[in-house]
């Protein structure tokens, strides 16, 4: 994609990814250290970078476009199961899926195959559904995405003979790895941050700000959206992939509201603008989640504390509206990780001034 | 013209589009609403070069008729020629890909997009994107509009008449060969509004566009249009230079006359 | 089908018509005066039925136990507006529509913890059950009173409407709320009337869930909240008339296309039902009813 390098504060695909990958790899580390201890990092730390995955895909599509999308968990699912149809065992296929054709029955595949060929089915899916409804008005798109949220579950539980139904899936092997949970993370934030910087993103971002300003300028909103849409999906279904690969079991629920929710909170908490903002959202609720977790398994940090069911669920809901009361475009705002750092410098050391600030004194009538 | 112009002569015509007459017509142009009729039977024409004035009493219908002209309506009836083509009813994206540009009433700026983005779009969104140098191009109509030092705060943060300077900026970035201006001097002083007079005519020098503005402040239309187009009621209510216009009766009749006697 | 058969699938329609329409009434209300979906507006659906279960658990008659239910909601609903959607005022309606949604995971927790993550059965008058019979019909007293109830809300709340000031108001605010508050309606009583009525509309709709459903658990309000929605976007968001409408349409929809179709492809009827909300959103975004859009 042609990228516009922009001014010295600009927006640069390497220094925002450097940056972000920088700090996923030292959790990696933490997690690479922790293997073998027993600790729960194990399994904290991989479902965090494929949380990333998704979470990314989310802030490609909505941050960039304003048009909130409750239906990618459908594209996450359609990379789950399409995974589970090639990678569970073929000695407990038949009882997992009554109605699977012989040749899918007897497909076996490794790990790198079934992910591409997981995506592609997202990807193929998003392109048809995206011809419909990348050409809807906004809020009436939004509505949509939430009626496919619907449908897809309505698949899902019900299609039994492929999908189990809601008694879901079981048998994938292990094939995600930590490092491999890590590569994957990072090629998101690389596709995010160079799709953000694009031509499209750019026209993309514009048509959030003023879709009638951004038409009039040349812009076509509707394919913006439409390959934002296309591309966000795909890596939607790769994350699905690769999560079923480590979950090694799933139903229904997990592509459902409940969990979609989770993932747009991480995106207003952190803000939906911003890469940084999507994987310091990620990183929040999960760290969250788990203190939460603790908590209504009844002790934290040895403490007792009585069970409350639905704990997690209520304090990340009370977050989010919280946030969005009072700093409604999250923690990271407008601006990326590195853009902040830098801002911090100039604090440091004054003379020039920061990305974002108020032009110091009258901007002279010019030209 | 203040700070920041160091083309020259040569880049400028450079930068020019090819001076062939480039028309944009509006042929009996119609638009009802439910009922209210907008627009009734007007016609209109800009040429590369020129600079045509369109005033009119509040709801005349002049920003149903820049509406209608950029692509935001479409029609009732009557029709939209640009060079030739009718492009009535086309969404307003492809005929700004025919080369033509607009600013709004109510700027509409890309706001949390900073100065230079905002220009961006239009450079990388307009209709010969393909082998210009964007980058360059940017960095020249920010200088020529006096937005470098502006280049990367957000667009909202701005005042009020560096955000109409973007707004142009962003409309000329896709080399347009008509440009539609919406009451450009809303708000304005008279010393601003001169400011803004001397830009409009150093873009039709530099650029070569034709452009149709639409304004309340009639000392400015005056001074800078070779034509006037007077609209009331959705209908052409007089058309012509401005001394025609100026002592045309049913137009000193709608507007007061002493408005008029002053300029 | 026979003619019996026929007539009964009616009743039943209009018996769920009425359900849906007071549900979509009470979204398309809020909506009116305030450009809100609101999310969180199924959750009073669950505090109605957790107050009556709760009362009846503990001996108090099922007369009481429905008015408190639907007082409960009215409440609930006065105090949503009051302390999650005020200082909202002036958000996008995306950010409002998130914001219910947060709302509504918060208070299907707050039940999941206070009361019980699992689904608690709940008995109504023993009336409910009986059917009286006429010819070859059989209609149940639950779906009589339901439509009866249905029909006598509709109808007060059009005579409210029409006549009173408040309701006169409330309709100009609908159509179009800067103009209305140009010309003098106050903003804060007419949405926190909407909201009243709307918690109004829900507790009554709540009541007869319960009644049909027998149950309560804490992710119930999900279901009306479709419903709703569904309802509102087929007869047009922000049209009160549609809304009702399209309660009906849905209910109709619904209860043929289970009579009618073989009873494996019955559980698709919901993601069938959206479907079709998406082919209506795509030519027709401001709903069925709506006057289309001026291009702009």
């Amino acid at each position: 994609m042609n990228r516009l390098r922009r001014s010295l504060y600009a927006r640069n695909v390497a220094s925002t990814s450097g940056l972000l990958i920088g700090v996923l790899a030292i959790v990696a580390v933490v997690g690479a250290l922790s293997a073998g201890t027993g600790s729960s990092l194990t399994l904290i730390i991989p479902n965090f970078f494929i949380t990333v995955i998704i979470v990314i895909a989310l802030q490609m599509f909505t941050g960039n476009s304003g048009v909130v999308s409750w239906g990618h968990s459908a594209f996450v699912g359609i990379g789950a199961y399409v995974t589970a149809w090639l990678t569970v065992p073929s000695v407990i296929k038949s009882d997992v899926f009554r109605t699977m054709p012989s040749w899918l029955l007897n497909a076996e595949w490794s790990f790198i195959p079934t992910i591409i060929v997981a995506t592609l089915a997202g990807t193929l899916a998003a392109a048809l559904i995206g011809i419909v409804l990348c050409r809807m008005k906004e809020t009436a798109m939004a509505m949509s995405t939430l009626a496919l949220l619907v449908i897809a579950h309505g698949v899902y539980a019900n299609w039994f003979g492929m999908t189990r139904g809601a008694q879901g899936v079981y048998g994938l092997p292990q094939n995600t790895t930590l490092w491999g949970a890590f590569g994957f993370a990072c090629l998101a934030v690389i596709v995010g941050v160079t799709f953000r910087d694009s031509r499209v993103g750019l026209r993309l971002q514009a048509s959030r700000e003023d879709p009638l300003a951004a038409e009039a300028t040349g812009v076509s909103v509707v394919r913006a959206r439409y390959i934002a849409w296309v591309a966000s999906a795909a890596l939607a279904a790769l994350c699905g992939s690769v999560w079923a690969q480590f979950n090694l079991a799933f139903d229904p629920s997990q592509f459902y509201y409940t969990q979609v929710f989770a993932v747009l909170s991480m995106l207003v908490i952190g803000g939906m603008a911003t890469m940084s903002g999507a994987i310091i959202g990620a990183g929040v609720v999960t760290v969250l989640s788990q203190i939460l977790y603790n908590i209504e398994g009844g002790s934290l940090f040895g403490i007792d504390v009585p069970r409350i069911s639905g704990l997690q669920q209520m304090i990340l809901a009370i977050v989010t509206l919280l946030i969005l009361i009072y700093r409604r475009n999250g923690i990271l705002s407008w601006w990326e990780l590195d853009e902040w750092v830098r801002k911090g410098k100039k604090r440091l050391f004054p003379g020039s001034r920061p990305p974002g600030a108020r032009p110091m004194g009258d901007d002279k009538e010019g030209g | 013209m203040a700070d920041g112009q160091d083309e020259t002569s040569a880049t400028a015509a450079a930068q020019a589009p090819a001076a062939t007459s480039h028309v944009m017509e509006a042929l009996a142009i119609s638009k009802h609403f439910r009922g209210v009729h907008a627009l009734d039977g007007v016609s209109l024409q800009v040429a590369a070069g020129e600079i045509i004035g369109l005033i009119g009493p509040n709801g005349s219908g002049k920003t149903t008729l820049l509406n209608v002209l950029s692509g935001v309506y479409a029609p009732t009836s009557g029709k939209v020629r640009c060079d030739g083509r009718e492009v009535e009813g086309f969404k307003p994206n492809r005929i700004a890909h025919m080369g033509v540009g607009r600013t709004f009433q109510n700027i509409r700026l890309f706001g949390h997009l900073t100065v230079r983005q905002n220009v961006e779009v239009g450079s990388v969104s307009g209709h010969e994107s393909k082998g210009v140098d964007h980058r360059a191009d940017v960095d020249r109509l920010l200088g020529r509009f006096g937005l470098t030092a502006s280049a990367d705060v957000q667009a909202l943060n701005l005042p009020y008449g560096a955000q109409r300077r973007v707004e142009i900026a962003r409309a000329l970035a896709g080399r347009p060969y008509f440009l539609l201006l919406d009451e450009p001097a809303a708000g304005m002083n008279e010393t601003e509004s001169d400011r803004l007079l001397e830009t409009i005519m150093g873009v039709r020098a530099e650029f070569g566009c034709g452009i149709l503005i639409v304004d309340h402040d009639l000392r400015l239309i005056m001074r800078l249009c070779e034509r006037i187009h007077v609209l009331a009621e959705g209908k052409t209510l007089a058309a012509g230079t401005p001394q025609e216009v100026r002592h045309d009766p049913t137009v000193i009749e709608v507007f007061l006359g002493d408005a008029l006697k002053d300029i | 089908m026979s003619a019996a058969e026929i007539a009964q699938q009616i009743i039943n329609a209009l018996s769920l018509g009425s359900m849906y329409a007071l549900l979509a009434l009470g979204l398309a209300l809020v909506f009116g005066v305030m450009g809100l979906v609101n999310f969180a507006y199924g959750e009073l659906v669950t505090i109605t039925g957790y107050t009556m279960y709760l009362l009846t658990l503990n001996g108090v008659s099922w007369g009481i136990a429905v008015c408190a239910g639907i007082v409960f909601a009215t409440i609930a609903s006065l105090l949503m507006e009051r302390f999650a959607f005020r200082p909202l005022r002036n958000a996008s309606f995306l950010t409002l529509l998130f914001s219910s949604f947060a709302l509504s995971v918060i208070i299907q927790n707050v039940f999941r913890a206070a009361v019980s993550p699992r689904t608690k059965g709940i008995e109504g008058p023993s009336l409910f059950i009986k059917a009286i019979h006429v010819g070859p019909l059989s209609i149940s007293w639950l779906s009589i009173v339901t439509i009866a109830v249905g029909v006598t809300c509709l109808l007060g709340l059009l005579i409210f409407m029409r006549t009173s000031l408040a309701g006169i108001g409330m309709r100009a605010a609908a159509e179009n709320f800067s103009v209305a508050r140009l010309m003098g309606v106050k903003a804060n009583r007419v949405i926190a009337l909407a909201f009243v009525i709307s918690g109004l509309l829900a507790g009554i709709a709540g009541v007869l869930w319960v009644s049909r459903s027998g149950s309560v658990d804490p992710g119930m309000g999900f279901t009306p909240i479709l419903k709703a929605f569904i309802a509102t976007v087929i007869g047009g968001l922000g049209s009160l008339p549609g809304a009702v409408l399209g309660g009906f349409i849905l209910a109709a929809a619904e209860v043929f296309f289970i009579a009618v179709l073989p009873t494996s492809v019955a559980p698709f009827s919901d993601p069938f039902a959206l479907l079709l909300v998406i082919v209506i959103l795509y030519f027709k975004p401001n709903g069925l009813l709506a006057p289309v859009a001026e291009r702009a």
